[in-house]
């Protein structure tokens, strides 16, 4: 995979990347320094790392919620550091699953599946309510649909964006933390979706403190530290045996 | 002593009629400089917050400039001013004048608060917007003006009643209104107690019947369960 041969496969591709935040009182902080990586379609990798490390950074590159400072980030050909790219019609292919979920708080579920729908793919209200209900159904929460989010638990309202995010039908989903904010009873219910959509063959990139899960259901681990990308591999040799010092002192803090 | 002798409201009685009439201008004034104001708060406030640095800065400029000076110079200068502008050789009526500067005054307060709305939605709403693919303009519309609103009834309210109170300065440029009609009381009769308790009254029923009608709206929107927990 590594020669051009098996280009096609790429979906993802990261090169140079660095990330520079400028804060308000004039200083610099380099969140990302010359990362490069890829994802093939249809791969599922998990981004860990210690606090501060540029995960969030990373992935929020990668949906332009970030501006790129040095390099670039290529997805399915597009270039996102190029001036011209699209960045709304880029936002609506790659769907974003945030730690607090995000949900508009003002819309009920069915509304909040349908919202982005309407507005940004630009369908009918009746196809964007079919596209919807097929989903909800399909994860076992249409009961939920009237609901508003302050009326749903933390686990269902993560479920209901990732909904929405999936009604867009994105090429590559990402996951910063999902389950990070919930309480530890719903944290399952969300990681069996998850896994769900891996076995549906969903291309995802998922930062998660959730060790067993990147060891079960992730294709590749990239292990970041201090902004920069520092091992990555298959999950069972990364866990048993990573090959660098830092990756080895976080395993031993977190397992 | 009597309640006549200190109320006489034999005498007030005869005025009913003006009072009716200045109460019910007084009534449409403030409705009209209502919307408008909330309609140019709105724009103000969409301006204020623009990369556009000609359009946020004199904006900035009108807003901080209504805080700063008094509602009675803004009046004077608007009633004063309009009339001394060339290209309007007629002259413009007190009742225009007084609107338009009512609606200005307000105008910048409603920005104020709309803004500070906008400030208490939570960034995630316009992060899980832009995710999705949203334009700015699809957010702000779809998402964050909604949320901001409705953070801000109370407050919007709240100013609506100080814009009711104000509209009393319409009387200095001679229009017609509550405050008007205790005028007329005074000049007539020289009774000055009947003249404002009775205005007073007046401004007190129109404010019982806003609060009457604020309840409702917020009833209705607590029923919107989204704001409830
Ligand atoms: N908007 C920002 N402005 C300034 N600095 C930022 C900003 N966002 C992130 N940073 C900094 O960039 C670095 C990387 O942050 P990032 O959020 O990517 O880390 P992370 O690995 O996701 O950490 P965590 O596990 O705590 O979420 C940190 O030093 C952080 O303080
Ligand atoms: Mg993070």
């Amino acid at each position: 995979m590594a020669d051009g041969t098996a280009q096609n496969d790429v979906l993802v591709k990261v090169e140079g990347l660095s990330k520079i935040f400028k804060t308000a009182d004039g200083r610099t902080i380099n969140a990302l320094t010359n990362v490069n990586t890829f994802v093939d379609r249809g791969e599922v990798v998990a981004i860990i790392g210690p606090s501060g490390s540029g995960k969030s950074t990373l992935l929020r590159t990668m949906n332009g919620l970030e501006t790129i400072s040095e390099g670039h980030i290529h997805i399915d050909g597009i270039d996102l550091a190029d001036k011209k790219t699209d960045m709304n019609a880029l936002r609506a292919d790659v769907g974003m699953v945030f730690q607090h979920f995000n949900l508009f708080q003002h819309k009920t579920s069915l509304e909040n599946i349908t919202l982005p729908q309407t507005l940004v793919r630009k369908r009918t209200k009746a196809e964007a309510d079919q596209i919807a209900m097929d989903l909800l159904r399909q994860l076992g929460l249409d009961h939920l649909a009237n609901n508003y989010p302050s009326q749903l638990s933390g686990g269902q309202q993560q479920r209901i964006a990732i909904a929405r995010a999936l009604a867009m039908q994105p090429k590559l989903m990402l996951f910063d933390e999902a389950t990070s904010a919930l309480d530890p009873e719903m944290v399952g219910e969300v990681l069996d979706l998850i896994k769900g959509l891996a076995t549906d063959g969903m291309t995802m990139c998922l930062v998660t403190h959730e060790m067993n899960f990147a060891r079960e259901v992730c294709d590749r681990v990239i292990f970041m530290d201090a902004g920069e990308l520092v091992e990555t591999g298959k999950p069972a040799e990364f866990f048993a045996k990573p090959s660098t010092d830092r990756a080895h002192q976080f395993l031993d803090k977190v397992l | 002593m009597s309640l006549i002798e200190i109320y006489n409201y034999r005498v007030v009685s005869q005025y009913l009629p003006e009072f009716a009439w200045g109460l019910w201008a007084t009534l449409w004034i403030s409705f009209v400089c209502l919307i408008g104001s909330l309609i140019l708060g709105t724009l103000v406030t969409v301006a204020r917050r623009s990369q556009k640095k000609w359009l946020s800065v004199p904006v900035t400029a009108y807003v901080e400039a209504v805080r700063s000076t008094p509602l009675l110079v803004q009046l004077y200068l608007v009633y004063y001013g309009l009339s001394q502008i060339p290209v309007l050789n007629v002259p413009v009526p007190a009742l225009a004048c007084g609107i338009f500067a009512l609606t200005f005054h307000t105008g910048a307060y409603m920005s104020e608060i709309i803004r500070g709305g906008i400030e208490a939605v939570d960034r995630g709403q316009f992060e899980g917007a832009k995710a999705v693919g949203m334009t700015e303009r699809q957010t702000m519309i779809n998402i964050i003006y909604p949320q901001a609103f409705a953070k801000v009834i109370p407050s919007l309210l709240g100013q609506a009643a100080v814009l009711v109170k104000d509209s009393s300065i319409l009387s200095f440029i001679a229009v017609f209104e509550l405050l008007g009609a205790g005028l007329i009381i005074l000049s007539d009769r020289v009774m000055p107690t009947e003249a404002f308790m009775t205005a007073a009254f007046g401004y007190l029923l129109i404010y019982l019947m806003m609060l009457v009608a604020s309840n409702k709206i917020q009833q209705k929107l607590a029923g919107n369960a989204w704001k409830s927990r």
